[in-house]
């Protein structure tokens, strides 16, 4: 066991430890940059268009990006947040991965899909959002 | 509109303590303050609760919060009857002046809380909507719950959102607040989440003024607060922050039962393992481990006290198992034959212990490693250890829940590394508040090494009268 006085000091020295790692967390939090917009909020604007254009009532909707272009169908890392985050954007409709519902969005980074998109769903109308976006509706078969 | 925020979440915080002092009607003045960082858990965990029983039965979630906040009048109400007749029939502990050592050590206590809360609205700031698993998970689940009316029960077996199955304590407070205020706004998840962070800090001090004395109570609070991880994970808006709430609140309430011989504490730490279970699936098996534990303390008391345990539990059991009815099954479970396969993987146990070590050392968030800052702490400071109660009881359940997190990477089918380093950090930190009630219950306290004399039994309050302390 220590002496006394090396504890006391043990027990000053983490008091003095942590109060001055808060402050420097602290003061490091206010050096960095704020955003303007965070991430979140830029994607729920870059999806508003689809909610104004989607009819009432849709209770479900597919959703394609570019890893559905590829051979081999794993998503990155960023489109599967880019596809999370749409599912947050357009909650309380249920999206999912595919082509099963007539209205979809496209969600890619060239126009390179519709060769691909008419071969996989047929005849179809599309409406170019911006920003990669697009909002697709199968033709009735 | 934070001022409306706050008020429907304060409101339910009173509800709480008012709960909670039904069960355990103590006056004394670090019970009330221990019974008031309970009722975050309380008053928002039943709340949750029985908002989920409201929209089973099919009642209009309209119709919600006037129900709960007639409830909260009843509580009180009763409360005041209550402590209205006790009036002259119970002494109130005496108000003693404080030593100026205690009041020194409760300002620093409080300055590294006011520099941690700073931390959270600035990280918060930043990220309003949280982090990845908020949006995906717990404030979508809760975009669910409040926009898409009375029938968003319906949508759980559709497993409308990522992980449906996850229990809905945060969410289902998160949607009421937004029903009640109007919109979805981002301030509500934000404020239940600093609401947690600081129950977190008022419940390890309030628990170890209990157990130990103010100054050590000070001391570990000081100690969690300066530590980035808590308001970072708080900014998150995850339910792990929460879920180490509740673990730290059923240990604490175990140890002190040990101390007082309270069974109305066990009532408490059954209902704090339940709503652990409400709040992530990791709960579950807490409560379970919980429930063992309970039992092995019946046994060696050679009293029965999983009847206290039994009637704190029912309520958030019963919903839990009307909510596992409705939902999806977990994706841990998938494929039990692979499961059980990995268990006898040896490079799976080699890659588990190696990333927890690297994982304990980086823990925290300071520039420097907090574990070992600790331990050279431990170092210096420990002695013989001199626990009152039954520390044991708090030590199986972190040992039996690390077990269990261990058991669930050898088993998950996801891959292990990717598993690994995206929750390990948040499994270490549902267990770092109970194991510094625990750590601080054993080492001794700056009272007891400044006065340079063996710690004196300052909770004499705590213990009945002729009740000898469990050795």
């Amino acid at each position: 066991m220590f002496p006394i006085a090396f504890r006391r000091v043990a027990v000053v020295l983490l008091v003095i430890i942590s109060l001055s790692l808060s402050v420097y967390n602290l003061f490091n939090l206010l050096q960095t940059q704020p955003k303007v917009t965070d991430d979140v909020s830029n994607w729920e604007s870059r999806i508003q268009p689809v909610k104004q254009k989607l009819p009432a009532g849709i209770d479900y909707l597919s959703y394609l990006d570019d890893s559905n272009l590829r051979e081999v169908r794993s998503q990155t890392k960023g489109e599967l947040v880019e596809f999370y985050l749409t599912q947050y954007a357009l909650s309380p409709i249920i999206v999912r991965r595919g082509v099963k519902y007539p209205w979809i969005i496209g969600n890619f980074s060239s126009k390179n899909f519709t060769g691909w998109l008419k071969s996989s769903i047929g005849a179809y109308q599309i409406e170019d959002l911006g920003s990669g976006i697009y909002l697709i509706h199968r033709a009735a078969q | 509109m934070i001022l409306s925020v706050a008020l429907i979440y304060i409101g339910k915080v009173i509800a709480g303590l008012a709960l909670t002092h039904l069960i355990w009607d103590s006056r004394d003045p670090k019970h009330l303050v221990f019974k008031l960082f309970l009722g975050t858990g309380v008053g928002l965990g039943i709340s949750s609760l029985l908002y989920f029983g409201w929209s089973w039965l099919g009642f209009p979630g309209l119709g919600y919060p006037a129900f709960e906040l007639s409830l909260c009048f009843i509580l009180l109400a009763i409360n005041f009857v209550k402590e209205y007749k006790r009036k002259n029939s119970v002494t109130i502990a005496p108000w003693r002046k404080p030593e100026v050592r205690a009041v020194l050590w409760v300002v620093l206590a409080l300055l590294a809380v006011t520099l941690a809360s700073f931390s959270f609205w600035l990280y918060a700031a930043k990220n309003p909507h949280g982090y990845n698993d908020a949006w995906t998970i717990w404030n979508l689940a809760a975009r669910f719950i409040y926009l898409s009316g009375d029938h968003w029960l319906s949508l759980l077996p559709k497993n409308a959102w990522f992980h449906a199955d996850y229990p809905l304590m945060l969410s289902l407070n998160i949607a009421e607040g937004w029903s009640i205020v109007g919109v979805n706004s981002t301030r509500i998840p934000i404020f239940i989440a600093f609401l947690f962070v600081i129950s977190i800090i008022g419940l390890l001090f309030s628990a170890l003024a209990i157990a130990k004395d103010i100054q050590q109570a000070a001391l570990a609070a000081i100690l969690v607060a300066s530590l980035p991880q808590l308001p970072f994970l708080g900014s998150w808006q995850y339910a792990d922050l929460p879920l180490a709430y509740f673990f730290l609140a059923t240990g604490a309430l175990f140890y002190l039962y040990t101390l007082t011989g309270e069974t109305r504490l066990i009532v408490l730490s059954g209902l704090f393992a339940a709503l652990s279970a409400w709040t992530k699936n990791e709960g579950l098996m807490f409560a379970i481990i919980s429930l063992c534990v309970c039992l092995i303390l019946s046994i060696r008391e050679k009293k029965n006290l999983l009847k206290y345990f039994a009637w704190g539990s029912f309520f958030p059991a019963l919903m839990i198992v009307l909510f596992k009815m409705l939902t999806p099954p977990n994706d841990l479970f998938v494929d039990k034959a692979k499961s059980i396969l990995q268990l006898f993987d040896p490079l799976r146990y080699q890659i588990i212990f190696s990333k927890t070590i690297a994982f304990v050392f980086s823990f925290g968030g300071w520039p420097i490693s907090f574990a070992l800052v600790l331990l050279l702490y431990i170092l210096f400071v420990s002695a013989k250890p001199e626990s009152k109660g039954k520390l044991w009881l708090p030590a199986l359940l972190c040992l039996c829940q690390l077990i269990g997190y261990f058991g669930i990477y050898l088993i998950t089918p996801h891959q292990i590394n990717t598993h690994i380093d995206t929750s390990l950090d948040r499994l270490l930190f549902h267990l770092f508040p109970l194991a510094i009630f625990l750590l601080f219950n054993v080492l001794p306290s700056p009272q007891a090494l400044f006065s340079n004399k063996l710690p004196a039994p300052e909770n004499s309050a705590v213990l009945p009268a002729g009740d000898k302390p469990h050795l």
